[in-house]
């Protein structure tokens, strides 16, 4: 099992790129695999009294499917990205004003919401805000057989017994979210969370690369 | 975030340099920023670049009852959202009046000219059609949202293509597109929109760019008496047929500008169908051999390189990067020993921001000293 373990490990080919939105303090478009997600970010800027907390800043999430009417999955997902992403920025460093992401979804082959938390988080790094600590998303797909795989394709979600979503910290390999579906045992589930925990290493080192490309021309 | 209002300094340089012939980029009066289409996986999806103006289209379609008065006819929806991405004054979910005038301009565009077949897209008579819908998302507002719009438009519904359709007595089956090939949307014409702005009166300026925008359109509620600026949309199609007119500020009283504008649009129109034909055409062979199209192919490393290059967006009209990098070096070394001699002739000192507030928080703190002791007197 051990071999088979690390040839598991390899994630689908991600790709990305920065700033690239003029308009906006830091964007990012990343392309892991077949699905492609862009993030805007925007801020801190000042936002409606109302809204305002003196604490810290407030996180405005905005989730644009590619066509169609707003739906409630929609807003699942900003719920999702909105706290984690509240974890990993310092808004205590600014606060009574507001940071608005803003998140566009351009294809969807499955793993669209790992996808857009580590498109966010490249966003966040290029927009130069303070952050506590990285975040990366993993995906994990128990399948028919039982057999657990990381970053599933769009065939191997649609044919999965379960999906396991897991978001971790880049300084301690922390959990800070993780939501499933489907059922499962919990020995599974402590296996699905070991193996995306190095995982997530991976994607870490990814970030590390291209931060380290664009702070070079920079 | 409320908008950030232009300078009184940066309009009157604006149309000083404007009225000299020259622009901010460094382009003529009639040439256009660079065009870019690129398509995604689906059918009908595309991303639309004006220079560093972006926006996403996705034409999806569904099958509807028809409208009572057009029992025969499917329904074409065009909706427009322009998000936070698109620049940070825009707010979410908010209705403002430049999505409202974006949609009714592509409504005119599009439907009020009945360029696309409307009646091939009926199923069963007054039971059931196909309802198109074009979602235009705004990604990066850099100004002239119309015409991209526009072609944006214009590019996914010609790209779209529809799922076949059998009807067996009164049953009606959808076939998936694995089934059988999809249908393409039959377009009589295919118009898109230019826009010009207007410069004191007379000069018409092609694909203006957000600041030139702002600054033509902002001398319409200036000054009253004489206005002198305003834009111009102009919508025609292949054949130069004029599909969409819309004027705005001084475009109202001056016909001979107008004249002027469609006779320009005309040809420019026509260059850009026939880019989003050829652009169409490679893509569906390149479909056809099965290579696969996604929205990832955007994503390119030699933006990396020319980062600094890129946001340079002020260029002189005479001015080659390419061409002057090994004399530009020597000018650039000979600038340097300038600046350390004599650096209070330019208006950017560079010097460390902290000392800036240092200065200013002394003098803050002499003041009060001076007014306490004047207090104890």
């Amino acid at each position: 099992m051990g071999v088979e373990d690390e040839n598991n490990f390899k994630l689908r080919p991600m790709k990305c790129e920065l700033n690239y939105l003029s308009k906006s303090d830091g964007s990012a478009i990343l392309a892991q695999g077949e699905t492609v997600v862009l993030v805007s970010v925007n801020g801190p800027l000042d936002i409606k009294s109302n809204s305002q907390s003196i604490e810290k800043a407030t996180l405005e999430v905005l989730f644009c499917g590619k066509g169609g009417k707003p739906s409630v999955a929609d807003r699942f997902k900003e719920n999702v990205i909105k706290q984690t992403c509240e974890t990993a920025i310092l808004g205590c460093l600014y606060p009574r004003t507001g940071i608005s992401l803003t998140i566009q979804e351009l294809e969807d082959y499955g793993g669209l919401l790992t996808c857009t938390v580590n498109c966010a988080c490249l966003a966040l790094l290029n927009s130069g805000m303070a952050m506590r600590h990285m975040v990366a998303a993993i995906s994990c797909a128990v399948n028919e057989v039982g057999n657990l795989v990381l970053e599933p394709s769009y065939e191997q979600v649609q044919s999965s017994r379960a999906l396991l979503h897991f978001v971790f910290e880049s300084r301690e390999k922390n959990l800070v979210t993780g939501f499933t579906e489907g059922s499962f045992s919990e020995d599974t589930y402590e296996e699905a969370l070991a193996r995306c925990r190095l995982a997530s290493e991976l994607v870490f080192d990814f970030y590390r690369d291209i931060v380290r490309k664009y702070s070079n021309v920079i | 975030m409320k908008e950030v209002f232009l300078s009184n300094c940066e309009k009157s340089f604006i149309q000083k340099i404007i009225s000299e012939g020259h622009r901010l980029d460094g382009r003529n009066y009639n040439e256009s920023r660079k065009l870019n289409i690129t398509f995604g996986s689906q059918y009908g999806s595309c991303i639309v670049s004006l220079g560093e103006t972006k926006i996403l289209s996705q034409v999806s379609c569904e099958v509807v009852q028809p409208k009572q008065i057009r029992p025969n006819e499917g329904i074409l929806y065009i909706n427009v959202e322009i998000s936070p991405m698109a620049a940070p004054q825009f707010e979410a979910n908010r209705q403002t009046d430049l999505t409202v005038y974006l949609n009714r301009l592509l409504e005119k565009c599009y439907k009020d000219s009945k360029c696309i077949d409307l009646e091939s897209l009926c199923i069963v008579v007054e039971e059931k059609v196909w309802s198109l819908r074009v979602d235009i998302k705004v990604l990066n507002h850099d100004g002239n949202l119309i015409e991209c719009a526009s072609i944006a438009t214009l590019a996914s519904l010609a790209h779209f293509k529809r799922p076949d359709v059998t009807r067996s007595g009164e049953k009606v089956i959808i076939h998936t597109l694995t089934e059988k090939d999809p249908i393409p949307t039959v377009l009589y014409h295919y118009p898109v929109c230019s826009t010009f702005a207007i410069f004191n009166n007379n000069i018409l300026i092609s694909d203006p760019s957000f600041i030139e925008e702002s600054v033509c359109t902002s001398s319409i509620s200036s000054e009253e008496g004489n206005i002198s600026g305003g834009l111009l949309v102009v919508g025609m199609n292949q054949y130069k047929e004029l599909c969409l007119l819309n004027l705005t500020g001084a475009a109202i009283y001056n016909s001979s500008i107008v004249h002027r504008a469609i006779l320009s649009a005309a040809d420019k129109c026509k260059s850009i169908v026939d880019l989003v034909k050829k652009t169409i055409i490679s893509d569906d062979n390149l479909r056809q051999k099965r290579v696969k199209i996604n929205f990832g192919d955007i994503i390119t490393s030699d933006h990396v390189q020319s980062l600094s290059r890129k946001d340079l967006s002020i260029c002189l009209k005479n001015f080659d990067l390419n061409e002057k990098t090994s004399p530009k070096d020597e000018v650039m070394m000979d600038d340097e020993s300038d600046v350390e001699l004599e650096p209070s002739k330019y208006d950017v000192v560079p010097s460390l921001p902290q000392t800036a507030e240092i200065k200013a928080k002394k003098g803050a703190s002499t003041w009060i000293e001076i007014s306490s002791d004047s207090e104890e007197d």
